[in-house]
């Protein structure tokens, strides 16, 4: 079938068309009912969805039949978040009221400005396909800073991170794969390569894909080194431009931790205090790896805890073994 | 109550029930929130309180909290990235048993662990009880540094601090005793007389034992006091270590009992020498007080009664006694045994009595004999670790040519005579002696080469062929670690050989897999980064 076929080429926009607005129909009323749903919560009183976190999972599969799977994976999380020990009501109720602000912001996208659109509709869970990224590219000689692996109901989501040697700009990889599928293997912690990525549009543009990849290297150094302070600047900027920002890089400069092996402390620079995210599974080895000297350390901000996936220390690049993670 | 504190009661206590909605310092933004109802109302106050909360997060500052002085630098370069993905493999399990030679080969050649590895080879090391000593050059400064912050790691410095004896665990009082002996161990014993009245039996035959350490003839007195003890176990304590004291009032009644028991008749023209026996007759209290207690023997049925007491009687008494009171060589004296009604407890006595006194002429002189192996009540490699190395490969070597020779046979009467049940016997023959040799092969670190050698041809043998031996199979792969080096290329081609068309064929590959991993494990660390 000759792809140049004006009239096969209007079919088929045709039936994209239809089916597009078919989605959007179905994310709508998903997400009125979630609307009523959130608000019944709120009503009885959150520990009463605590003894049932069943709930949330139901839910959540109903998210996933409205086509609006990033919803469904902020309602998953919610079953772990209502079982987190202390505190459990102000982390569950922080991602009850981020629903309550998507559901809102989706119900008058129209009037949002463009790039916040597109961070609405990929927190529901919109993909964009690749070919409509056209956007110009941004060319540097990329670091590859760290990896971390999670699971979102049978799919393991590889999230890579890079960093621009003259831009200085971060980069979000996602690789996904079912089942048994392997995952993308080509971008190693530790190395660079000259290429060039193209961002997806956002507010606060940190998800990009690779659209050409020359000559791979070892690490460069970067001189992006913040205080944890500073750092956190940044997050809150990024977080006013994007409320549904999730994860936020940081590479801080001289850590250090200090305190007994079982029970230690990780500060920056300053002698601020780092929280660091109790899934991480590798505490022992920074800590053996700082021996109490400040090492420079990159890692992930999740708004409340920091969650280590590299560091350079005696010259040698370490990843935190993605796998550990979760 | 902050404003957030406030939504969050208001949201766990429900909006049925009560509804906090806080002024907002930030009208604006109170006034984009939607109409209607509380719910929505109360969603979105979070929603805004929430994100503020996170943009507005300050860390605190960290509370100076127990010790915090940095590691010292290394004086030892790291091991090569290749040399730590061995060890990174050997800490997740495989090949673990090449964990310690991994360790003494980075240190042979002056390189360390990488700082990353250190919690899980320390982590490890305190469970498989590894001495710090072999640990202590390839960790470096950073492992000891380590091994000082966390709590459980630290080492109990016994003998140096006086309440570990005083108020410790029973343990722990026992390291201390053993350390004190080392270093003092007169004011050792001192410590230990002053609160054994005290004690319990257990602890009391648990705190004599500990005086092997630095164990002398000021120890005698004491020693022999404890005999008096009510405790059969806290005798028995006395007497192990009254064993090895050649002066002792002990073993002078243990002598008397011995020769009472034991008359040489050299040979003549017309008779062969013999040696005539006349076991005790039943266990006298003197011989309760001495510690002697046939009742492990007896009870596992090895062998009757008085026969067991003649064995811890023989056991007693320095072996190089019976060569001045015979007037003949330790191997003729084994010989007179050999065949004799009471051979088990004889030859047992002796390999017992070699062993407590470290005579390695009479511990070879048994070893040197394969065929009286069975016959002892003792394991076979505690009497070789009396005896120097090169005086077990010599022995080791003489019974593998004899293993080799029965193989062979074997193989001649199947080629020959076809006699399937025949060769089968021979074949287990040599596989018997195999796992009888096995024990002493295995007190080698590192065998011999000759021996690795005269070893090959009979795994060739015992491995290949239609009917592969699963003990030989077995017994290589625990051997695979002592390998010399050198010799490694060609058990590895051997091995690979044999696997093929072989029923073990795993069990052979996975010893080949063994040896190919240490052959490059020890590549590796002698390897540098660019």
């Amino acid at each position: 079938m000759p792809a140049s076929d004006p009239a096969k080429i209007a079919e088929r926009e045709e039936a994209r068309v239809a089916r597009s607005a078919n989605r959007e129909q179905r994310v709508r009323e998903g997400l009125e009912e979630l609307r009523r749903w959130l608000q019944d919560i709120v009503r009885q009183g959150l520990p009463s969805i605590r003894q049932e976190p069943r709930r949330f999972l139901e839910m959540a599969a109903r998210m996933v039949d409205a086509q609006a799977p990033g919803v469904a994976r902020l309602l998953r999380e919610c079953s772990t978040l209502a079982a987190s020990g202390e505190e459990w009501a102000e982390r569950l109720l922080h991602q009850l009221a981020i629903l309550h602000l998507l559901i809102e912001s989706y119900s008058r996208l129209d009037s949002l400005p463009e790039p916040l659109q597109a961070d609405i509709r990929g927190a529901i869970g919109w993909t964009m396909q690749l070919n409509e990224l056209n956007g110009p590219g941004v060319s540097d000689r990329w670091l590859v800073r760290g990896q971390r692996m999670t699971e979102e109901d049978r799919l393991r989501v590889q999230r890579t991170w890079l960093e621009g040697h003259a831009t200085k700009q971060s980069a979000l990889i996602l690789h996904f794969a079912a089942g048994n599928q392997p995952l993308d293997r080509t971008l190693v912690p530790g190395t660079s390569f000259d290429g060039e990525l193209v961002f997806f549009p956002s507010n606060t543009p940190l998800r990009a894909v690779v659209r050409t990849r020359g000559e791979t290297f070892p690490a460069t150094a970067c001189q992006t080194l913040s205080t944890f302070e500073e750092a956190l600047n940044a997050y809150a900027e990024a977080l006013a431009q994007n409320p549904f920002l999730e994860r936020f890089p940081m590479v801080l400069k001289a850590c250090r931790m200090i305190g007994m092996m079982d029970a230690p402390q990780l500060i920056d620079d300053a002698g601020k205090r780092i929280p660091l995210a109790r899934s991480f599974g590798q505490t022992a080895e920074l800590f053996t790896l700082g021996g109490g000297h400040p090492l420079p350390l990159f890692g992930e901000w999740s708004g409340t805890d920091f969650f280590p996936l590299s560091v350079l220390a005696d010259g040698r690049f370490i990843a935190f073994n993605p796998h550990l993670a979760e | 109550m902050t404003a957030w504190q406030q939504i969050v009661s208001s949201a766990i206590v429900g909006t049925d029930r009560l509804l906090l909605l806080p002024s907002i310092a930030d009208p604006p933004l109170l006034a984009r929130l939607p109409e209607g109802e509380k719910e929505a109302a109360l969603l979105s106050t979070a929603a805004v309180l929430s994100l503020r909360r996170r943009a507005g997060w300050l860390p605190e500052q960290a509370a100076a909290e127990g010790p915090d002085t940095p590691a010292a630098a290394e004086e030892r370069p790291g091991v090569s990235r290749h040399a730590a993905r061995h060890l990174k493999s050997l800490l997740s399990g495989e090949h673990a048993v090449l964990l310690p030679e991994w360790l003494q080969a980075a240190d042979r050649a002056g390189r360390i662990v990488p700082p990353e590895l250190l919690p899980r080879l320390l982590a490890h090391a305190r469970q498989q009880r590894f001495s710090m000593e072999s640990l202590a050059a390839a960790i470096g400064k950073r492992g000891v540094w380590l091994i000082g912050r966390k709590l459980e790691w630290r080492l109990p410095e016994p003998g140096t601090d006086p309440t570990v004896w005083e108020t410790g665990e029973t343990k722990e009082r026992i390291a201390w005793l053993a350390a004190k002996r080392l270093e003092d161990p007169a004011a050792a014993r001192a410590a230990l007389e002053k609160v054994i009245g005290n004690e319990s039996a257990a602890v009391r035959a648990e705190f004599i034992g500990a005086l092997a350490a630095g164990l002398s003839a000021a120890d005698e007195p004491f020693l022999e006091t404890t005999l008096n003890d009510k405790s059969k176990e806290v005798r028995k304590a006395a007497a192990s270590l009254l064993c090895r004291l050649p002066d002792s009032r002990w073993v002078e009644r243990m002598s008397g009992r011995a020769h009472a028991a034991l008359r040489y008749q050299p040979g003549g023209l017309l008779r062969s020498a013999k040696l005539e026996v006349l076991l005790p007759e039943s266990l006298d209290n003197a011989m309760k007080r001495d510690g002697i207690d046939p009742g492990p023997y007896t009870a596992r049925k090895q062998v009757g009664e008085r026969a067991a007491i003649l064995m811890l009687i023989v056991a007693g008494v320095p072996p190089s006694r019976w060569e001045q009171t015979f007037g003949i060589t330790p191997a003729a004296i084994l010989k007179l045994a050999k065949d004799h009604e009471w051979a088990e407890a004889l030859l047992s006595g002796w390999a017992m009595a070699a062993i407590h006194s470290g005579d390695a002429q009479w511990a070879a002189a048994i070893l040197m004999d394969e065929n009286s192996w069975p016959k002892l009540l003792v394991p076979l490699a505690d009497v070789a670790s009396s005896v120097p190395a090169a005086e077990r490969e010599a022995f080791i070597l003489r019974a593998l040519a004899e293993t080799r020779g029965i193989v062979g046979a074997a193989i001649t009467a199947i080629t020959t005579i076809a006699a399937p049940t025949t060769a089968a016997a021979t074949t287990e023959q040599a596989e018997e002696l195999l796992a009888r040799l096995h024990p002493v092969l295995k007190t080698f670190d590192e065998l011999p080469e000759s021996l690795a050698a005269g070893l090959l041809p009979v795994v060739k043998k015992l491995l290949g062929g239609g009917k592969p031996s699963w003990t030989c199979a077995t017994i290589v792969h625990e051997l695979a670690p002592r390998i010399p080096l050198p010799a490694c290329p060609q058990w590895i081609e051997i091995l690979g050989q044999l696997s093929e068309e072989n029923s073990l064929t795993r069990q052979i590959q996975k010893t080949a897999e063994l040896l190919v991993f240490r052959t490059e494990m020890h590549r590796a660390i002698q390897e540098s980064d660019l």
